[in-house]
């Protein structure tokens, strides 16, 4: 935010109401523009007036959005869906978009899905591929299940082949309605679960069937048969082994095989840094029972963990509050259970309103 | 959320099903409000949305990973209007250089309950009577740069012009929007003036 440069004692109202900076503050303000603006308030009280009209503009104009209700959304969308099933690899509309888009005739080369063959190769062999596609798609259910567990609640997942997920706050996974004994199981999540991955393989080899694996951003989690926990949050993934093994691989990086009592944290989606060390698992997933262990943890830590999964903004008023480490158990039945105990171990007081939470210290 | 986009189009363009489905169920609304400002043909902006996403399906395994979706989603949607209305032999928005002319409206309205002060309302009635009568383009900028926070380069995507055009337009259009009241000795506009003048005084 280029904020501090810009010289806002001398901007006009017109100037305000067309400032990119001064429209976030009003539409979403975010602590740092709260603050920002507060305090640039306070040393110019002159122009308060010009600021409270500029906001007042800002938010009273609209541009009219005719409504489309989300019944004709869906009843679109699911023409579109249809059309897609019909006849899925060639679709004419009459109305092909001369796209500027960087596309690349790409040699696609998928394990468990059918290669894609460059254009200028052969009509007869893209036929085929049509009608392969065609019987993939056509055969069984395609639907595809997305589950979501709302903010502060858990939710038990049994998926297809008895394996079970536990969702924690805030967290929702995708995979196949069905599945087939000869495609690999797969599952698509976003936030928090702890795995307990039914193991089928009974053999020396693996069939594709027997291996279940978890797309979590750019990361791919492959299992045996194994119970771990991965977290997703902010630009962190944390994955937990408890037991059997797991692969871990991302793109351009040598595959990290995991025994029990690991713990990999993988920085800005997996692109950069990895650590890994060893742990007790069971402190990653007590919140399966409602529970939350921490060993040498700062507070911060610990109010990031209750934002990701109750969703509530928590601003604190003093930086060290912040740094103080934590050790032993929350209970997380709701989320005033675990302010509790905080506001207890650290001394503060917890003020809960609608839309934010705020912690400031006691005085003496 | 950002990430989550970039996931859903990373598994959409590898043959994801349910990512496609979200990628519509995400930005259907958003694509019907930007079309429904040059068309207010409904069936066929609805139309064009569909040719849209089904195009997009047939090439989903030739599609970039490196794509910005919605900017991507606006200019294909864009063009795909430009054309079935021109097509539809509505001469009305003939274009030159590939450009619509006399075809991107919207209608702003004043929230006048959240406004404390009479001539605050004046103000903001103007702000919304110069919007709505910009030309084309320029409207076309600040609706996407203010009011779906498109980035300059993401504009001249979306509008298939150059940043540099961006950037002039924006300035014009905000020469006009800015158009300094307090100085604008204008007799026309004098009586607008009187009521700021007043509570200038008063306050």
């Amino acid at each position: 935010m280029s904020m501090q440069s810009k010289n806002y004692q001398n901007y006009l109202l017109e100037d305000f109401i067309w400032d990119e900076d001064f429209r976030n503050w009003v539409n979403q303000p975010t602590p740092l523009s709260e603050r920002y603006w507060n305090e640039w308030l306070i040393d110019n009280p002159d122009k308060k007036r010009m600021v409270d009209a500029a906001k007042q503009i800002i938010q009273s104009i609209r541009i009219h959005e005719p409504e489309i209700n989300d019944r004709d959304i869906d009843n679109q969308i699911k023409k579109i869906l249809a059309q897609t099933n019909a006849n899925p690899d060639n679709i004419s509309t009459g109305n092909e978009v001369f796209n500027e888009q960087p596309e690349r005739q790409v040699l696609l080369l998928r394990r468990n899905r059918l290669s894609i063959i460059k254009v200028a190769a052969v009509f007869v062999a893209f036929a085929s591929i049509g009608l392969l596609l065609y019987y993939y798609f056509s055969e069984g259910d395609d639907k595809l299940q997305r589950i979501a567990s709302g903010y502060g609640v858990t939710k038990k997942i049994i998926l297809p082949d008895s394996s079970i997920i536990v969702l924690n706050g805030n967290s929702s996974i995708n995979y196949n309605k069905t599945w087939k004994t000869s495609m690999p199981r797969e599952v698509w999540l976003n936030g928090e679960g702890y795995f307990d991955v039914k193991h089928l393989n009974k053999t020396n080899q693996i069939t594709p069937g027997e291996r279940f694996i978890v797309h979590v951003k750019n990361l791919n989690v492959e299992v045996l048969g194994t119970s771990f926990d991965i977290r997703q949050r902010r630009d962190k993934i944390w994955i937990v082994l408890n037991t059997g093994s797991i692969k871990v691989s991302v793109k351009d990086k040598p595959d990290l095989i995991m025994r029990p009592g690991d713990i990999v944290t993988f920085f800005n989606s997996g692109a950069d840094s990895v650590i890994v060390s060893k742990t007790e698992p069971n402190m990653y997933n007590s919140w399966t029972e409602k529970k939350l262990m921490v060993s040498n943890t700062s507070a911060n830590e610990v109010f990031q963990y209750l934002e990701d999964n109750y969703g509530k903004k928590i601003i604190l008023s003093d930086k060290s509050i912040a740094t103080q480490k934590l050790e032993g158990t929350i209970m997380l039945g709701n989320l005033n259970d675990a302010l509790f105990v905080l506001s207890e171990v650290l001394n503060v007081h917890v003020i809960n309103t609608d839309s934010v939470i705020m912690i400031t210290k006691i005085k003496k | 959320m950002l990430e989550n986009d970039q996931l859903i189009w990373q598994t959409f363009i590898e043959g994801n099903k349910f990512s496609y489905q979200q990628l519509m169920e995400s930005n259907y609304n958003t694509l019907y409000n930007y079309g429904i400002k040059f068309s207010q043909d409904s069936e066929l902006v609805k139309d064009c949305i569909q040719d849209l996403f089904l195009n997009l399906w047939n090439k989903r395994y030739t599609l970039s990973k490196q794509v910005n979706i919605k900017a991507y989603l606006f200019s294909s949607l864009r063009r795909l209007l430009h054309r079935k209305i021109l097509s539809a032999g509505n001469y009305k928005y003939a274009s030159i250089d590939n450009q619509f002319i006399d075809s991107f409206t919207f209608h702003v309205s004043v929230e006048q309950q959240i406004i404390k002060h009479e001539s605050t309302i004046l103000v903001a009635k103007k702000i919304a009577t110069l919007l709505e009568t910009l030309p084309t383009r320029q409207k076309e900028v600040i609706y996407l740069k203010y009011f779906h926070d498109f980035s300059r380069d993401e504009i001249a995507q979306a509008m298939n012009i150059s940043m540099q055009t961006v950037s002039n337009l924006l300035q014009l259009a905000l020469k006009k929007l800015k158009a300094n009241f307090k100085h604008n000795f204008d007799p026309g506009s004098l009586f607008f003036l009187l009521p700021m003048i007043v509570a200038e005084i008063i306050f």
